[in-house]
């Protein structure tokens, strides 16, 4: 049943089987024509025999007899295996010559004329014909009764041969219609090809229209529900990308406030504990804060955003360093030492630059959440024959090599980490990764200690 | 010092108001943008803090207002909108400077002083970091009013770096701005400027950090 999901299949199904059936049909049709004919014929064979004979019958003292030709004898008397057999009986009834016991025709037919036959003699299906003779035209002596038989297998065996030869050329003609479906489809498929092509090639992200030039009419109509369809995925991914983005909006205003009226109250404290409590309330703003910032890039770095599919040759090397140098006050204000590779070389990608650096700010962000005061940050460019290496990498606690791919998933923890968690930050740096062609990878920082985040992006050549 | 804080979150702007006052500043709040706007005509202030999501007259609205009569009032966005584009539109309408919320209350601070100093100097006379002074127009420096012995070059490496306190300074940026003053340095001698520098300034607890790669940062002043 599997194999008719095809519609190569489908339709050698939908062609073979009227085509086999008709073929059937049609062989049935022939041998019916076919046994006309040779029964029209045969027949006509039969009564010019009869006719033969009747002219052969001589008169000698009122006595008629059959005066045959050797030849003619030898064809009718051949015994068992003979063909032909046949009677001839005088005007009255008298019996002339021939097989005597032979079938008379059915009673009742009129025998003023020819008449054809089926019986059965010696214990065999014959066709036989019985026609009346003028002993002598004119002469007023009446009519001799010749009857004429033969074994009815013999026109079978003709009919089934004329049959045979016009059953195998159709037959023929039903495997070369078969065999032009089947690879007519082939043919006719490879219009699918560059549709095909063209879908399997995007990104994710890319919900744009699928191109309809070229398309051959009958598929257009699918291409068309297949963009339809796309259109309104896309409006409702964006309208739900709004309504994140409205509510992290939203959300940045009383977060603000939560942290000015903590940072305040702390200053006016003298009670250190009630102090400490500020600080706590504080930080949790901080991480609130920083939570709300990462559904707004997650937000864009979705597929939908309006943005999403902005392509253009960035210079990973000066956007990494531009980067990296508004996160050091950041990074000090924790006792991280962040620092650019000096070594890193000049790298051109595709890709949208505002994502690019929303993804290496995740990266730098999570570094420097990780990393212990007096830790070091480092972020840096290399790059190999095929692609543009970005790396962030820290001297931290590392992540356990059974934890790597999982640190990707949204709001994944480490067991044992940090309370705060990752948050969304390496889940959107897969995301863009991701849109861009590249995928993230952990590894273990230099000499086996700390992280070390690797996004490959294919070099623009 | 007179500011004008324009936030339409009640809480919000308590803290501000609280925080700045704090500073010795007079604060005045509007709660909305036709309210900012009727303060702005009546009353002079030396900067305004301004949120662009306001009911009905939002920030953008106000500030174009401000800059088409002619106020040269020092202006500092908040939004909650940190795109790109939202950023470059309130730059161009003539923001002063922008901060995303929610923002650290010190960094706030910070670029108000910031602001406030522009806003009087008219275009920088004296830069002041703690208990360091930099007469940009004299070209001397002071600790506490005692004069700093420094060459001409490390105090043009001195100003690039107090001009963006807190902040990353490149090497090549230090090197376009001596060079600017008709001089060819190399990245060499900016290493051997800045170690001088840093050693003269450590006896008054100002720290010039080397950040690995990018340059160099001065630290802000510990108690600001």
């Amino acid at each position: 049943m599997n194999k008719l999901r095809t519609l190569r299949s489908r339709l050698l199904l939908w062609v073979s089987a009227p085509l086999l059936t008709l073929w059937i049909i049609s062989t049935l049709v022939d041998h019916e024509v076919a046994k006309g004919f040779v029964n029209l014929n045969y027949d006509r064979a039969l009564l010019d025999t009869a006719l033969d004979l009747g002219r052969n019958v001589r008169e000698s003292n009122a006595q008629l007899y059959l005066d045959l030709p050797q030849p003619v004898i030898e064809m009718l008397i051949s015994g068992e295996q003979g063909r032909f057999f046949y009677r001839a009986n005088g005007p009255r009834g008298e019996y002339i010559s021939g097989d005597p016991d032979l079938p008379d025709p059915p009673p009742g037919s009129s025998t003023d004329r020819v008449v054809y036959y089926d019986s059965t003699y010696r214990g065999r299906p014959v066709r036989a014909v019985a026609v009346r003779v003028p002993v002598r035209p004119g002469s007023g002596k009446g009519a001799l009764l010749i009857q004429v038989a033969e074994r009815a297998n013999i026109r079978g065996e003709s009919a089934r041969q004329i049959m045979f030869r016009m059953m195998i050329p159709q037959g023929i003609l039903v495997l070369l219609a078969t065999l032009a479906v089947w690879f007519g489809v082939g043919i006719g498929l490879r219009a699918l090809t560059s549709v095909r092509r063209e879908i399997a090639s995007r990104s994710h992200v890319d919900l744009s229209p699928i191109d309809e030039k070229g398309v051959p009419s009958e598929l257009q109509p699918l291409i068309a529900a297949m963009n339809d369809l796309l259109s309104r995925l896309s409006a409702a991914l964006a309208a739900q990308q709004r309504f994140i983005a409205d509510a992290a909006h939203q959300l940045r205003t009383p977060v603000a406030a939560i942290k000015t009226q903590t940072e305040l109250a702390a200053r006016q404290v003298r009670d250190d504990e009630a102090r400490a409590a500020l600080q706590h309330l504080h930080t949790a703003a901080d991480h609130a804060a920083r939570l709300v910032s990462q559904l707004l890039t997650m937000a864009r770095a979705e597929p939908g955003s309006h943005r999403s599919v902005l392509r253009e040759p960035v210079e990973l090397s000066e956007l990494a360093r531009q980067t990296t140098r508004e996160w050091v006050p950041r990074a000090l204000t924790r006792s991280v030492d962040l620092g650019f590779d000096d070594q890193s070389v000049a790298a051109t990608v595709s890709a949208d630059p505002f994502q690019i650096r929303e993804l290496l700010n995740n990266l730098i962000d999570n570094a420097i959440c990780y990393t212990p005061a007096g830790g070091h940050v480092t972020v840096r460019v290399v790059i190999d024959d095929r692609a543009a290496m970005l790396e962030v990498e820290d001297n931290g606690r590392g992540i356990p090599e059974n934890e790597r791919e999982k640190v990707f998933e949204r709001f994944y923890r480490i067991p044992g980490g940090s309370p705060e968690g990752c948050g969304l930050g390496l889940a959107i740096v897969r995301e863009i990764a991701q849109g861009h062609g590249a995928t993230p990878v952990i590894s273990a920082g230099a000499g086996g200690h700390g992280t070390r985040v690797t996004v490959s992006f294919p070099l623009l050549r | 010092m007179r500011l004008l804080i324009v936030e339409d979150h009640p809480i919000l702007a308590d803290g501000l108001i609280n925080a700045l006052k704090g500073a010795d500043y007079a604060v005045d709040h509007a709660a909305t943008g036709e309210e900012a706007d009727h303060m702005l005509a009546t009353q002079n202030y030396d900067a305004v803090i301004l949120d662009i999501g306001l009911p009905k007259l939002d920030g953008y609205e106000v500030l174009r207002r401000m800059r088409r009569k002619g106020s040269k009032t020092p202006v500092l966005m908040l939004t909650a909108r940190d795109a790109l584009e939202d950023r470059v539109k309130g730059l161009d309408l003539g923001a002063d400077d922008y901060l995303t919320k929610p923002y650290d209350l010190p960094e706030l601070e910070a670029r108000v002083r910031a602001l406030i100093r522009r806003g009087q100097s008219g275009g920088g006379a004296s830069l002041v970091h703690g208990d360091l002074t930099l007469d940009t127009a004299g070209r001397r420096a002071t600790i506490k009013g005692a004069p700093l012995d420094l060459s001409a070059r490390e105090l043009g490496v001195l100003e690039v770096l107090m001009l963006r306190t807190g902040r990353v300074v490149s090497k090549e940026q230090l090197a376009e701005q001596l060079y600017g003053w008709g001089e060819e340095v190399g990245a060499n001698a900016i290493e051997v400027y800045v170690h001088r520098l840093r050693k003269k300034l450590e006896a008054a607890g100002v720290t010039v950090r080397t950040i690995r790669g990018l340059g160099y940062l001065l630290e802000r002043p510990a108690h600001e």
